[in-house]
């Protein structure tokens, strides 16, 4: 049963650091550049 | 203070000095996918493992699809290696018949050498058997620092590449990385400390007859080929409790050397590959210095306080000075096969990078010693750093400082070439702020609640030492440890694998995302209002942004905890 708590814990970290990227990708600009200042 | 002491260090300093050139071209070329010295050998290799995982050489990701595969790699691995601890009883290679891991501390051991930390919970030699020990931890140690390698040479292609929607291919990088740098550096160094007598076999720990005629039980294993990946990953994990302190861990002078210098190797050079890779190599040269004035304060600080004598002792009229008949200084949990000078290197060498392996015990250096270790790992381990994570580390300051010397100027910052706008500085920031959030928001944590409190082996300033140098150890993925504190607890074991996870895929992430954005920009030309980033005054401004940065960020936490032993040492009080 532990295994099973401890294994979920590793996903569960896993699954929140790739909500993270998500919402890191949110935060980036159109990748054309077309924000792009001089 | 003795000359053979500093000569140790600058002889140190100049072989790392000269490393970084030809070791970060041969990187580079590594990096840049070309055919290898090794090819002939090595090349098949990669090709079936291409074809097997089913990878096209050639098809590059987006910093997206780069991060995905990073984490979905990472995760299988967490997995493999909790499993491996967790049915240890039923696998070969055991005759110690050690039993499985409980599975907190198979959790805590799983992330550690998954994120490239290798804290320790756990005695190597009554915790893990040899099979666990070379399929588990030296697996871990050669994709861990692989993946970091990987991640800086992504975010490095960022700076470098113009209007590109890639940032290269994670599965090839790590593949590269392993075959060609990692396992042929390994395979020659694992010879190397068999030579100067570090234990490989399969045997099982011998039983001897002292020469009291008592029995002992010595254990040992297939120690050369751990050592090897242990310090070219620059992830530390020892494979006897005592790490590099244990005669068959770290066996000679010579060892002791070698042992520091593949701790630093990698780091240094990738500062030149840097350079390389945005055709100015002056700029990994301008990383480089800023590393090395921040090492050699570091070694100086250390190096003093431990040569000084204790007031304590001074007062009890013990005789501390340097002699022909003794060290002098303080020698308490020091190996007196590598003296003060050898220890205050080697402690400041690992925390420096992001490698826990250790030669002293760190809990028993003077107060401001210790303050100078923790130090190290709170400047986010960018001085050399950790394999490819001090660099893209130093990458991220580089960023802060362009744009607080934008912020002075007046102009757009750019850094070799690419305009620092503000999705760079928010996701700079994001990076930079975890790995102090984690340190200190669990640190505080630990210090109020009994769960924190009950594994101290000391009250006052040095317990809260311990723990803040274990959270600060964790988040900044080196894994060294204080001692003194019980840290196989269910609390220590949860708490340390969540600062360990932050400190390692929270900056990655970020750092994914700025490679991302910046591959997608185009190369702006050089002008009177670009910021020179390859001379004096830019490396003058980078260690003040670090320094400033990590001061402000923990210097009332170092007050409450060293600074505060200190004075109180030197009122008469010990704790």
């Amino acid at each position: 049963m532990a295994d099973f708590g401890m294994l979920a814990l590793i996903v569960v970290a896993f699954g929140l650091a790739v909500g993270y990227a998500r919402l890191c990708g949110g935060l980036l600009p159109p990748a054309d550049g077309s924000r792009e200042i001089d | 203070m003795t000359v053979y002491g500093w000569l140790q260090t600058l002889l140190f300093a100049v072989l790392m000095a000269a490393s970084a050139k030809p070791l970060g071209g041969y990187l580079e070329r590594v990096l840049a996918g070309g055919r290898m010295a090794l090819g002939g050998l090595l090349g098949p290799v990669e090709s079936v493992l291409y074809r097997l995982a089913g990878v096209e050489r050639t098809a590059e990701q987006t910093w997206l699809a780069y991060t995905g595969a990073l984490l979905t790699f990472n995760l299988v691995g967490f997995g493999l290696l909790y499993a491996l601890q967790r049915v240890q009883g039923l696998l070969p290679l055991n005759p110690e018949h050690l039993g499985p891991v409980a599975p907190d501390l198979a959790l805590n051991t799983s992330v550690s050498f998954g994120t490239n930390t290798s804290w320790q919970s756990y005695a190597g030699e009554t915790t893990l058997g040899a099979f666990a020990q070379m399929t588990g931890i030296t697996v871990q140690s050669f994709l861990s620092a692989a993946t970091g390698i990987a991640v800086a040479i992504a975010l490095v292609r960022g700076f470098a590449r113009r209007r590109s929607a890639t940032i290269g291919n994670f599965w090839v990088d790590l593949t590269r990385v392993t075959l060609y740098v990692l396992l042929p550096i390994c395979f020659v160094c694992s010879l190397f400390f068999v030579w100067q007598g570090v234990p490989q076999t399969l045997a099982g720990y011998a039983e001897v007859t002292t020469l009291e005629g008592a029995k002992q039980v010595v254990a040992r294993g297939p120690v050369a080929s751990q050592l090897a990946i242990k310090m070219l990953s620059s992830d530390g994990g020892g494979y006897f409790n005592a790490n590099s302190a244990h005669p068959f861990e770290n066996p000679t002078p010579l060892t002791n050397l070698v042992e520091m210098m593949l701790i630093f190797v990698i780091g240094v050079a990738l500062t030149n590959t840097f350079g390389r890779m945005v055709r100015d190599e002056r700029q990994g040269w301008a990383l480089l210095t800023a590393m090395a004035v921040l090492f050699a304060a570091g070694v100086m600080m250390v190096y003093a306080a431990e040569a000084q004598s204790n007031p304590l002792f001074t007062a009890l009229g013990i005789d501390q000075t340097n002699s022909a008949m003794q060290a002098g200084g303080n020698t308490e949990g020091k190996e007196v096969r590598f003296g003060i000078a050898g220890s205050s290197l080697f402690a400041t060498v690992t925390t420096d990078s992001s490698s826990g392996a250790v030669n002293s015990m760190h809990d028993s250096f003077m107060p401001l010693g210790g303050a100078v270790l923790m130090a190290n790992m709170m400047l986010d381990e960018v001085i050399v750093g950790g394999v490819g994570s001090g660099l893209y580390g130093m990458l991220l300051f580089c960023i802060v400082t362009v744009f607080v010397a934008g912020l002075m100027i007046g102009r757009t910052p750019e850094y070799v070439g690419k305009k620092i706008e503000s999705t760079e500085v928010k996701m700079t920031m994001l990076a930079l702020l975890c790995v102090p959030a984690a340190t200190l928001g669990l640190t505080a944590t630990a210090v109020v609640i009994e769960p924190g409190l009950a594994g101290l082996a000391n009250a006052g300033p040095h317990g809260f030492s311990e723990i803040l140098y274990a959270y600060a150890s964790a988040a900044a993925t080196n894994g060294s440890a204080f001692a003194g504190l019980n840290a196989n607890t269910a609390f220590y074991n949860l708490t340390l694998s969540v600062a360990m996870f932050i400190g390692r895929f929270f900056v990655i992430v970020p750092v994914l995302a700025i490679a991302g954005t910046l591959a997608a920009k185009r190369i702006v030309p050089k002008s009177a209002g670009t910021l020179p980033t390859g001379g004096g005054l830019f490396v003058g401004f980078l260690l003040g942004v670090i320094v400033i940065v990590g001061g402000l960020t923990f210097f009332p936490a170092v007050v409450l905890g060293p600074v505060a032993e200190h004075l109180a040492m030197l009122a008469g009080s010990t704790f």
